[in-house]
């Protein structure tokens, strides 16, 4: 079940839920609509709203209680500093 | 809803370095940890381990968690809105109804403001379609600025997001005409101060007042001096006339009532 489109200009984000599972895809696209990159993630999470004004999203995640999560958002290239190939090494706030 | 034993699931998801979403103790959930990972950010970049991986792209969205807001246990949520500078937050709960506000705290302070609805007054606040239909006529609606819930809210069902759209807009005071608004639009909104009310065309004496027509409210008295060589009073008499009038659709109507006559000074 495809959630909302939310705008991460210039692109979108958009989360894809497997209702019967926990696993949750992550896309987005490109101003085109073409996928620019996908996730797959292993948790009951869901974007559900975005501020036109500022690079917030919302996000709703259950774990055992449900809860409203705003994450700050920004695109990065991926060789920018603190991005790792190796997802063990820290992700830092570059 | 994450049950314990799919934890190992989730440990093991973020042992095998896909992880985004990192781990900590709050509010009585318990999340994965890692000291290797920075809390609550999640990278959206391509997984080479993904099926989906359609491009290799060079770029990755970040997502870092700037704040968190327990719902209340059980709450099956609708749907969710965000204030425009993202601070704000509504919830909207379809079981059991209710309405959720969070604030985030002024200069990044972590402590939220959360106002709930009360049933009686969730009740009279639930979100309404606006009409659409064609037959409809449209009407300007305008609100003050508001910053207290429930205190809207149009009639009918709702539909989600629009409606909590509807909200913004009113809680920042506005106008909008019933029946034409696109309410995926934020745009819609404008100050209370611009709201503007059309013209009418009122029979004399009716007086527009809003946007209807009604007998003028009775005028004060406005009373006058005058000068009896520039008004057509008797020079010989010098004597200054003192009057009171009211106006009325523009026109003056000669004094009724003499208040004072007085000689000169």
């Amino acid at each position: 079940m495809g959630l909302s489109a939310l705008s991460v200009a210039p692109g979108v984000v958009q989360v894809i839920a497997d209702v019967t599972s926990d696993d949750r895809l992550l896309v987005t696209y490109d101003a085109k609509g073409d996928v620019v990159t996908s996730r797959v993630v292993q948790a009951p999470f869901g974007l559900v709203a975005a501020a036109s004004g500022t690079q917030v999203l919302a996000a709703l995640r259950t774990f055992e209680t449900s809860e409203i999560v705003l994450y700050a958002w920004r695109w990065r290239l991926r060789a920018s500093a603190g991005y790792r190939s190796n997802p063990e090494r820290r992700i830092t706030d570059a | 809803m994450i049950r314990r034993s799919s934890m190992n699931t989730w440990w093991a998801w973020l042992a095998i370095g896909m992880s985004g979403i990192v781990g900590r103790q709050q509010a009585g959930v318990l999340f994965p940890s890692s000291e290797d990972l920075t809390p609550g950010s999640l990278l959206v970049a391509n997984d080479p381990m993904s099926p989906w991986l359609r491009t290799d792209s060079d770029h990755a969205l970040e997502l870092t968690e700037v704040a968190t807001f327990a719902l209340p246990h059980g709450m099956t949520v609708a749907g969710a809105a965000l204030s425009p500078d993202g601070a704000r937050v509504v919830v909207w709960g379809s079981r059991p109804r209710s309405l959720l506000y969070f604030e985030r705290g002024v200069g990044g302070s972590d402590r939220f403001r959360r106002s709930t609805c009360r049933p009686a007054r969730s009740q009279a606040s639930r979100f309404s379609t606006i009409q659409r239909s064609a037959s409809s006529t449209p009407k300007e609606v305008c609100r003050p600025p508001s910053g207290r819930l429930g205190r809207i809210v149009p009639r009918g069902s709702s539909r989600f997001p629009a409606s909590v759209r509807l909200y913004w807009a009113t809680m920042a005071g506005g106008c909008w005409p019933r029946g034409r608004v696109r309410m995926m639009q934020p745009s819609i909104t404008c100050p209370a101060t611009a709201c503007r009310v059309p013209r009418m065309s009122c029979r004399s004496p009716l007086r527009q007042i809003g946007r209807s027509c009604r007998p003028p409210p009775p005028m004060p008295w406005s009373c006058f001096a005058t000068h009896p060589t520039r008004s057509g009073g008797s020079p010989l008499t010098g004597r200054l006339s003192l009057g009171c009038s009211r106006i009325v659709s523009r026109r003056v109507e000669p004094p009724n009532e003499t208040l004072l006559h007085t000689g000169w000074a």
